[in-house]
């Protein structure tokens, strides 16, 4: 177990409003180690989506550091921050995670052949983790040909192919309905291994439940529960 | 270098599989526009270069491609002006001796002031201007005092084959009266109809080797008329020879205005049709811009998974650089099956329509004209895809800026 797998020191970020500062983190300041789901609570607002996307180098923090592997995230020029985005960290949203224009095994392949540039062996791969979560007759289909939770399936499945130390869902059953929220979170619950650190934000307390550990976000600082 | 990644999404946004509705016809028409704007330009370009290249061809018919005067000897001069310019490179077709003299022609009633043209008799037969159009008389009958006449000319004198008529000439002869001008009689072996009004109008053709007395006090008119393979090449052959010593002068310089006036309007063409391809082009812009608003939230994951900016803006300039390379394409195959067959093409328009496109007695010329040239091709093709390249660029910096976070936050 890697005890400092992501750190975050004193983070901070404010949004400007058209007439005040929303602060919406606070020097939040936090520790988590590998081989953990973690659940990322609060109500709407509260900065979930915002810390998410900062660990996921698409936003950047007004003052604070995040550490992933003792690594100083803030340091990495833009090449580097690419090549994190591309080969470390995977990203599920509510909804509309798919790409229209390409099939279910092409969105869950073009992650890979961004990475390798192999399209023959992305296919391969992404042929056979479709299979593991259920799609195999839905490899050929296109997202509106999808239901709801098919899509999340492919968006997950996508996530995992370059087999990532992160994956954040933000909501990932947001727009699902109880049976396809619990298949979603069985599967991303399946994905926790050694060396990955899982996050997923959710208004949904019972399912918070089911995870490690329940971060809880509040006037811009976290409580944690175990 | 375009990567594996990029291409996959290029392929898709040109050939989508799922209906995509206003975009599939944006691409469509922005194909099309370059298309017929390329092939437009081109056709145009075709016709006019065959229109110049028969234009030219007739006057050229009656002058010679370079013209050497003041120079003393004929037959030394000749074999120095041939070796010079073949030592450049620039190919002869002939080279010949000829005068040109303003003379008075006096007639049974009239007299009139004309041209008379000297050449020696085998550039007299081998003249096809003359050989083909002799409407009167026989063309063999020149030389020991026969002449062949214009066919104007001749009627506004009122004489016919076997007339004579009299040369005054500009040298003088001494008589107990005074000097007075030298008087030379030929008699009309031939009459020439060459359809060449300045022609027809104003000369008389008349053989050198029998008329030396009438000659031998023209030295000032004497010329050598050289022809080239490629008349094109009139200037440079003309600069070559006055670096030689050598006076002369081309048919460019004898028909600046007529060449300056075909150049300008070649030119004017060109650019006024190139605008054709420039408004096909927004198009494409049009096109981008609206596929970069519907693809906002594809792009944002596109970058969560790990596209470059860099990658982002090669996908949306390939995308737009292929509408134009596709067009472009397009417009030089229909460009060129159409210039070729152009003549076709109006005869079976005429036919169809019943009404006469390209009149042959208007435009003196008995087909459409229509020659290609594929140096004219290849710049037109370079102009539309530099256009459509330009076009592209914009839309696709615009994606590239594109912050996955806003676009994903306000899906």
């Amino acid at each position: 177990m890697i005890k400092d797998f992501l750190k975050i020191n004193d983070l901070s970020k404010s949004y400007k409003d058209s007439h005040e500062e929303i602060k919406v983190l606070k020097k939040l300041s936090l520790t988590l180690s590998d081989n953990k789901i973690v659940a990322l609570l609060g109500p709407s607002g509260s900065g979930k989506s915002t810390l998410l996307h900062m660990l996921a180098l698409l936003d950047k923090p007004d003052s604070g550091n995040i550490f992933f592997n003792q690594v100083d995230l803030a340091n990495l020029d833009d090449k580097k921050k690419t090549i994190y985005r591309r080969d470390q960290v995977s990203v599920v949203y509510q909804n509309n995670n798919l790409i229209s224009d390409l099939t279910a095994l092409e969105n869950v392949a073009i992650a890979n052949v961004a990475k390798t540039e192999d399209v023959q062996n992305a296919n391969v791969l992404a042929n056979k983790i479709l299979k593991e979560f259920g799609l195999n007759d839905k490899i050929n289909k296109y997202p509106h040909q999808l239901s709801g939770g098919e899509q999340q399936r492919v968006a997950i499945a996508r996530a995992v192919i370059n087999n990532p130390k992160l994956i954040f869902a933000d909501e990932p059953t947001g727009n699902l309905d109880h049976k396809n929220s619990d298949i979603i979170i069985n599967f991303l619950i399946k994905l926790k291994q050694p060396g990955r650190l899982i996050f997923i934000a959710t208004h949904n307390r019972e399912l918070a439940n089911k995870l490690d550990l329940r971060l809880t976000l509040v006037n811009g600082n976290v409580t944690i529960e175990s | 270098m375009i990567k594996a990644s990029e291409l996959l999404i290029v392929k898709r946004y040109l050939k989508p599989k799922r209906k995509e509705g206003i975009l599939k016809v944006i691409s469509i028409f922005s194909f099309l526009g370059i298309g017929l704007g390329v092939a437009t330009l081109i056709i145009v370009m075709s016709v006019m270069n065959g229109f110049r290249t028969d234009l030219i061809s007739k006057l050229l018919l009656f002058q010679p491609h370079i013209l050497v005067y003041q120079f003393d000897d004929y037959e030394n001069n000749k074999k120095k002006i041939k070796d010079t310019l073949e030592n450049n490179q620039i190919k002869l077709t002939n080279i010949n001796l000829s005068y040109q003299i303003q003379s008075l022609i006096i007639s049974k009633d009239i007299n009139k002031g004309s041209m008379v043209r000297a050449l020696q008799k085998e550039n007299f037969f081998s003249d096809k201007l003359i050989s083909k159009n002799i409407i009167d008389g026989d063309i063999k009958k020149f030389g020991n005092n026969y002449i062949s006449i214009g066919s104007n000319l001749s009627e506004s004198l009122g004489v016919w084959v076997g007339d004579k008529i009299t040369i005054l000439s500009t040298s003088k002869e001494t008589t107990p009266f005074g000097n007075v001008p030298k008087q030379y009689t030929f008699k009309i072996g031939s009459v020439f109809k060459t359809g060449i009004y300045e022609f027809d109008n104003n000369y008389i053709i008349i053989d050198i080797s029998s008329s030396q007395d009438f000659l031998s006090k023209q030295l000032t008119n004497r010329n050598i008329e050289v022809r080239l393979q490629n008349p094109d090449q009139s200037n440079l052959a003309k600069k070559i020879l006055e670096k030689n010593k050598f006076n002369a002068f081309s048919w460019i310089d004898n028909n600046k205005t007529f060449y300056d006036a075909l150049l300008v309007e070649r030119n004017v063409m060109f650019i006024i049709l190139t605008l054709i391809i420039i408004v096909a082009a927004f198009n494409i812009i049009s096109g981008l811009t609206i596929l970069v608003k519907n693809k906002t939230k594809e792009i944002a994951i596109l970058k969560t998974i790990g596209f470059t900016s860099f990658s982002i803006n090669k996908i949306f300039f390939l995308t737009g650089s292929a509408i134009g390379l596709a067009g472009t394409l397009f417009g030089v195959i229909l460009g060129v099956l159409f210039s070729y067959n152009i003549e076709s093409i109006r005869i079976f328009l005429s036919t169809v329509l019943r009404i006469e496109i390209f009149p042959a007695e208007i435009y003196f010329l008995s087909r459409m004209p229509s020659e290609i040239h594929i140096p004219t091709i290849l710049f037109i093709s370079s102009i539309a895809l530099l256009i459509t390249f330009f076009s592209s660029i914009v839309p696709s910096i615009k994606a590239s800026k594109i912050n996955p976070i806003q676009s994903l936050k306000y899906d």
